[in-house]
Order: C-alpha cells, then sequence, then structure tokens
C-alpha cells in the first residue's frame, strides 16, 4: 500500500469517527450527548472564559515536574543498575513487580503523606512515570554491544568523549522509547489522583462536571485530555523517527510491553 | 543465581523490618504508622471474618466479565485487522495512540450510558483491557514465518488444520503477552473505577477506609490487593517465559 493510500485511509478513518461520535449525538439527542460542534464550542468558550485553561495549566504544572522528577530518577537507576550486572539481577523482578500492581490503589497512602494538593498528584504522576524509564534505561545500559566501548578504548577517548559520543549515541533511541511511555503514565496518573481527590485540574473538572451532570463540560475535558495525550505522544514519535533507526515492529512491542 | 535470590530476599526482608521498627516509633504520624506484621494480621483477620469477602467477591466478579468481553472483543478485532489491511491502516493509529489517554476519564460518559452498578465499572475494565490484547495479538499473527504459511498451502492443508498447525503455535507466545497484559489492565480499570464510582468493592472499601481514617482496615485492603495482583502477574509471567522457550525449542 503506498504512502498516499495510507494517509488517505487515517484521514477518512478520523473523520468517521467524528462522523459517528455527531450521528450519536443527533440520535441519544445532544442533552445526553454532546455532538463534536457543540463540544468544540464549549472548549472556545472555556478558554475564553478561562476556567479551561485554567484547569489545563494546573494539571500541566503537576505533569512537568512529576515527568521532570520520573525521568531524572529513572535514568539515575536505571544507570546504577545496568551498570551493575548483579544488582540489576537482583532487584529486576522487584521492580517489575511493583510496576504491575494497580497503583491507584496506593494512591491513598501518597495524599496522607503529601496532602490533597500539588504535591501528592507530582508524587503519585512520578510514580507511574517512573518505571518504565528505569527499566529501560537499564536494560539498554546492560545490553550496550561491548565493541562500542572497546572502540572508545581503542580510539583512547576520555571517559567524557565516550559519554558524549558513545554511550549516549547508543542510548538515546531507547531512551526517548521510555520516556515517550513515561510521559504517558505520568499524565494518566496525575489526572487519575486529580479525579479522585483535588482542588484543580482536568481531572477535578471532570469529576466536577460529572457531579452537576454537565456532560457538555465532560466532553469539552476528555477532548483536552485527548489532545494533550495523543500531541506530546506524536511529539515523541516525531523525535524517536529522527533519533532513531528502531524498528517498526520493535516500538510497537515496547508500547505493548 | 541461589545468592542473588538470597539478597533480593534480604532486601525485601531488611526494608519491611525497618518499615516495622519506624512504624512501631510511630514515626510516621497516627494515620501512616501502621506496622507491616499489623497490617498482614488485621488482612487475615478480615478474611477469616469475612469482612472483607463480599468486597473481594464483587470486585473478583467484575474484572472477570471485564477480562472476558475484552477477550471476547479483542481477540476477533486482532484476527480481523491481520486479515484486511485497509481496516488494520485505519485502526492502527487508534491503537497505538490507545494509552495515552486516560480512559477512565470516559467513566461519567459510561454512568450516563451504562447507569449506576457494576457496568459503568466493568466498562472502564473492557477497554482497558482490549487495546493491549489486539496490539499483541496482531503483532502475533504478523510474525507467523511466511514460509510455514506456504507450506500449509502448499500441502493443502484446509483451513482449521492450518489455523491448529501453524496459526497458533506461531502466534500464542506473542499473543499471550497481549492476554497477561489485558488481564493486568482490565484489573488496574475496575480498581480505579471502583475508588472513583462504586459503592462495594476492594477499590471503595479502600477509598471509604480512607475518608474515614480507618487506617488499619485500608492498608490490610491495600496488602490485599498488592498481593493478589504480584502473584496473578507471577504466574501469568511464568506462563509466558514457558510459552517463549518453546517457541525458540
Amino acid at each position: 500500500m503506498n504512502a498516499r493510500r495510507k494517509n488517505l485511509i487515517r484521514l477518512a478513518s478520523i473523520v468517521a469517527v467524528i462522523l459517528l461520535w455527531a450521528l450519536f449525538a443527533r440520535i441519544l439527542t445532544e442533552e445526553f450527548l454532546p455532538g463534536p460542534l457543540l463540544t468544540l464550542q464549549v472548549i472556545e468558550q472555556g478558554f475564553s472564559e478561562g476556567w479551561l485553561w485554567k484547569a489545563t495549566l494546573t494539571t500541566l504544572s503537576e505533569v512537568i515536574p512529576a515527568f521532570a522528577i520520573a525521568a531524572a530518577v529513572g535514568l539515575f537507576f536505571g544507570a546504577v543498575l545496568g551498570l551493575s550486572k548483579m544488582w540489576g539481577e537482583v532487584f529486576e523482578p522487584l521492580i517489575i513487580g511493583v510496576y504491575a500492581v494497580p497503583k491507584v490503589t496506593l494512591y491513598p497512602i501518597f495524599l496522607l503523606v503529601f496532602k490533597v494538593g500539588a504535591a501528592s498528584k507530582i508524587a503519585f504522576g512520578m510514580f507511574h512515570g517512573v518505571f518504565p524509564i528505569q527499566i529501560i534505561a537499564q536494560s539498554a545500559i546492560a545490553n550496550m554491544r561491548p565493541v562500542y566501548l572497546k572502540v572508545a578504548r581503542s580510539l583512547n577517548l576520555s571517559p567524557a568523549q565516550t559519554l558524549v559520543h558513545v554511550v549516549m549515541p547508543a542510548l538515546i533511541p531507547s531512551l526517548v522509547v521510555g520516556l515517550r511511555l513515561a510521559f504517558s503514565l505520568t499524565f494518566i496518573g496525575v489526572v487519575l489522583g486529580e479525579i479522585f481527590a483535588s482542588r484543580g485540574g482536568l481531572g477535578f473538572l471532570l469529576s466536577a462536571a460529572d457531579q452537576t451532570f454537565d456532560v457538555k463540560r465532560v466532553n469539552a475535558v476528555i477532548v483536552i485530555l485527548a489532545v494533550l495525550g495523543v500531541g506530546v505522544n506524536l511529539f515523541f514519535n516525531m523525535l524517536e523517527r529522527r533519533v532513531a533507526p528502531v524498528s517498526g515492529s520493535e516500538r510497537q512491542a515496547t508500547l505493548a510491553g | 543465581m541461589s545468592r542473588i535470590l538470597l539478597l533480593r530476599i534480604a532486601i525485601v526482608a531488611i526494608a519491611i523490618a525497618i518499615w516495622e521498627g519506624l512504624a512501631r516509633a510511630h514515626a510516621f504520624g497516627p494515620t501512616l504508622s501502621v506496622p507491616p506484621t499489623v497490617m498482614f494480621a488485621t488482612m487475615i483477620a478480615a478474611l477469616l471474618d469475612g469482612r472483607l469477602l463480599p468486597d473481594v467477591g464483587r470486585t473478583a466478579a467484575e474484572i472477570a466479565l471485564a477480562y472476558g468481553i475484552a477477550l471476547l472483543i479483542g481477540l476477533p478485532l486482532g484476527v480481523i485487522l491481520w486479515r484486511s489491511r485497509v481496516l488494520a491502516t485505519a485502526i492502527e493509529p487508534y491503537l497505538l495512540a490507545y494509552y495515552v489517554i486516560p480512559l477512565f476519564a470516559f467513566y461519567p460518559l459510561f454512568i450516563k450510558i451504562f447507569g449506576a452498578g457494576i457496568a459503568p465499572i466493568v466498562a472502564i475494565g473492557v477497554i482497558n483491557g482490549i487495546g493491549a490484547i489486539t496490539m499483541n495479538v496482531l503483532v502475533g499473527l504478523r510474525e507467523i514465518p511466511r514460509v510455514q504459511l506456504a507450506l500449509a498451502r502448499s500441502l493443502m492443508l484446509r483451513p482449521a488444520q492450518t489455523l491448529v498447525h501453524v496459526v497458533i503455535p506461531a502466534t500464542v507466545p506473542q499473543a499471550f503477552v497481549g492476554l497477561r497484559l489485558g488481564f493486568i489492565y482490565s484489573l488496574i480499570g475496575v480498581i480505579a473505577a471502583e475508588f472513583i464510582l462504586a459503592t462495594a468493592g476492594v477499590g471503595y472499601r479502600i477509598a471509604f477506609a480512607y475518608n474515614n481514617f480507618e487506617s488499619k482496615i485500608m492498608f490490610a485492603t491495600i496488602l490485599l490487593v498488592l498481593i493478589v495482583s504480584i502473584a496473578c502477574n507471577q504466574v501469568l509471567i511464568s506462563i509466558e517465559r514457558r510459552l517463549a522457550l518453546y517457541r525458540r525449542a
């Protein structure tokens, strides 16, 4: 299938989804399910009146630090455990075990430790995002081809040069995949935290709108969440293509795994 | 190998011992200072006197239902997308973007559509599970070596024979990854949904205990969920490893 036909089909599928949404809204009535146009109007109104801006900025102000901390902590522990074969093996099943746990069950503990404000969302989001980076960084470092380091040694590169010219280029492709997964999970963690207990942000707006049966706002928030999630993911996908000859099937496998 | 296992056990034991000591010294304040031994004892007691059983039963039923429906939708969808390149091209971007959207944000719509009760909770479990199942089944089917399908044709195997002798053995290891993740994601979706909108179930029980400052039962229930989900995952991972070995052999 050529690229043009592919793009055409994808465009058609987006149009189809929007049309289906509009159709359901028409059948069920817009009071029950506001359609795409009405939702767009509410979003526009939300931005011009400010409440949607405020909620989006609150959520981003929690997601960004959470993501930054998750990336730093995950990279650090990934590097430490990736460089030591023994400690890597000791900790790997423990980390994977914690990763598979339904983290939402632990959220009350985050609330008790960090209180209801932004800190608990940042910590909870970070807790969601730290694992993929750690796991991917550890395996990338542990599986780096020894021949790279041999070349660096035989060229008499300094440790700093080895890091910049050999280690980093070898790791960056996997790290970008890790960062992409980590962002999604951090974002999801923050929003879930906001829905359950908070005083602001998109998750808070969603649960408040649900409690007042304001479906128009519910739909508006869902669209913003989707745009943010998909938008950042596309950004990382572009980054992946630029930095990396990672094959398509490998990228899919990491997403699914 | 055994040294590694010993170290692993030692680390967990030391971490629990430190936690126990700090909690007994009330280092975390009144609500958080529940020692692990007390959590465990409370969990056993609550299971034995039946206090937790209705919630556990309800959550288990919701997860089973959600996972069952996710399989019923996700497996055939994977096969259909493998057979139809046009559909695959149209739907694959959605699958790749599936888990980047907080799916439980749809809960207000599910309440509207399905009403109160367990249906919207199961629905969140279902949509959380489908993506991983479909994606991995599709990847598994695509990885069937062409030469095996060609061989099946030249041996004039009937479709059913091709399915049993070629397609299933070649696909199962990768598809099982999807079955495992689908189960875990359904479980996470159900419990997250219970936190937000249920009136029973372990997620609700934890949220209720949190809101009423009953830290002992809260920690006991959290511990129960953690033990059960880690155990499920370990069992599934060991099956997955065996399947992967079988593929290589």
